[in-house]
């Protein structure tokens, strides 16, 4: 059974398209690499599907429920800016998702704030913001949620910092669950990826699986990548 | 999950509130004992000073007390806008609650900093005054100026007069949040957007309301307070304004809550 079905989603600002019709179906228990260029829809998809944007038409179910509370309470979402409430300190921040979040793990949530050294007592804002996008990450990934929806997770954050989250991605998904992560650094992901979407100006030009494009074009993902998108 | 959305919504505030609350009653008890001790001592030049001081207080008190509705106000517009529409809202948009709660605490939440304000400026007006007496005598003052009416209506007046108090700060943050829910739907300068809308909204309003008050029977009659014809007639007009504040206010609400509901557009 898919867990998330778009079908003929379509997305408009303005004069410009931003989704045309895509159509896409997610599995369970994967880890899937959604690539394309600046501009090329990824945000919006990610966006229409964590409830922060309504599609124009088409039809979009999440465990066979439209967009809404139900979705939302599977959903975890990351966002590509950071949208924790500065004002509070981390620990606020963790007692704020458990207060809304049931499926929130407070004790995973510590034991990741104490292997990355940060403060619970520590302010957000007075915090750099590549520890405040740790603390955003280390709080949706402490979720058991059944989809993560991670957009442009590792962009912000120092190479040795990028390995801890793909571990940290890798070690704190359910099996159940599905993990879209969108990014234009390949090569980083590539080797936890289990399926790929690339989407270009608003349409998904190939959804496959990592294997089947390694067997089929005999390249990497990313070189593959380099390929199709180039300029 | 409303009650707890209503407790961050009120946590986020509660801080810079505070600090104007305790300066106001600092103020009016300065005041209170700058005027004890003006009451009790001969005039020297030390008590000159104090009476010096203690106008500064007396001042500070009505400036204080409007500083902190405006406040209020500021910062509740500022924390609907902040807290839904720009990076926050990223958070708060993917909770597993509904746009109608979310609203609806902020909402909540500024009735509850507005009712706050007028308690605090109450109790401020109050320990200055060294008691409560000054109600009384504002209660006497305000009967005495309609004594020539009918009871029944003045009873009708003061309730009306007291809702519309409770409503016109509810409508226009109705107003304000209509503004914002429509300015979020364009794709460039939203602020700027919800500010025009404001203003649309206001005109449109005011053009409504010119023409409902000109179709009122004897609209052009000019109303004398003592006047118990005139004094009744008031108080069925102000009823009228009640109830269009009260539907105006609700449209504006709801038509918010679809809006950002269906058409939620954080770009």
């Amino acid at each position: 059974m898919s867990l998330a079905v778009c079908k003929n989603v379509r997305k408009t600002y303005g004069n410009k398209i931003a989704l045309n019709d895509v159509s896409l179906e997610i599995e369970g228990g994967k880890i899937i690499g959604l690539l394309g260029p600046n501009g090329s829809g990824k945000t919006t998809l990610i966006k229409i599907l964590s409830g922060l944007l309504t599609a124009d038409s088409g039809e979009i179910t999440i465990s066979d429920n439209p967009i809404g509370v139900k979705t939302k309470k599977v959903v975890s979402y990351l966002p590509e800016r950071t949208y924790i409430n500065e004002w509070m300190k981390v620990k606020e921040m963790i007692n704020f998702f458990a207060d809304f979040y049931d499926d929130f793990d407070v004790q995973k949530a510590y034991d990741m704030l104490t292997r990355l050294k940060i403060n619970p007592n520590d302010k957000l804002k007075t915090m750099s913001k590549g520890t405040r996008e740790k603390v955003q990450l280390i709080l949706v990934m402490s979720r058991n949620a059944e989809l993560y929806l991670l957009d442009e997770p590792i962009g912000g954050v120092d190479p040795a910092a990028r390995d801890y989250i793909l571990d940290t991605i890798l070690k704190n998904y359910n099996e159940n669950a599905s993990v879209i992560i969108s990014t234009h650094l390949i090569s980083d992901i590539e080797n936890i990826l289990d399926d790929i979407i690339f989407i270009k100006d608003g349409n998904i030009t190939l959804h496959s699986t990592v294997d089947e494009i390694r067997e089929q074009h005999g390249k990497s993902v990313d070189a593959l990548f380099r390929e199709v998108f180039a300029c | 999950m409303l009650g707890k959305l209503l407790k961050y919504d009120l946590k986020a505030e509660y801080k810079t509130y505070g600090i104007l609350y305790i300066v106001l009653i600092l103020t009016s008890f300065l005041s209170l004992i700058t005027s004890k001790i003006l009451d009790n001592y001969p005039k020297n030049i030390v008590v000159e000073v104090v009476e010096l001081i203690q106008k500064l207080f007396i001042a500070g008190i009505p400036v204080l007390s409007f500083a902190i509705f405006i406040v209020t106000l500021v910062f509740s517009i500022n924390r609907f806008y902040k807290n839904l529409l720009k990076d926050e809202g990223y958070l708060m948009h993917t909770l597993p609650v509904s746009t109608s709660q979310l609203i609806l605490s902020k909402f909540i939440a500024f009735f509850i900093w507005s009712i706050a304000a007028v308690a605090v400026v109450f109790l401020a007006v109050s320990i200055a005054a060294g008691g409560f007496e000054w109600i009384n005598i504002f209660a006497q003052g305000y009967s005495k100026g309609f004594a020539g009416v009918n009871q029944q209506d003045f009873i009708k007046f003061n309730i009306y007069l007291i809702i519309f108090i409770v409503l016109t700060p509810l409508a226009f943050m109705s107003h304000v949040y209509l503004s914002f829910a429509i300015g979020q739907l364009s794709s460039k300068n939203r602020l700027g957007m919800s500010v025009l809308t404001f203003v649309v909204i206001y005109f449109v309003e005011q053009i409504v309301s010119t023409i409902i008050t000109l179709l009122l029977p004897n609209s052009n009659v000019s109303f004398e307070y003592n006047s118990d014809i005139g004094f009744s007639k008031l108080t069925d007009y102000m009823l009228i304004g009640v109830i269009i504040t009260l539907l105006v206010a609700a449209a504006m609400y709801i038509v918010s809550n679809v809006i950002l509901t269906k058409k939620l557009n954080l770009e």
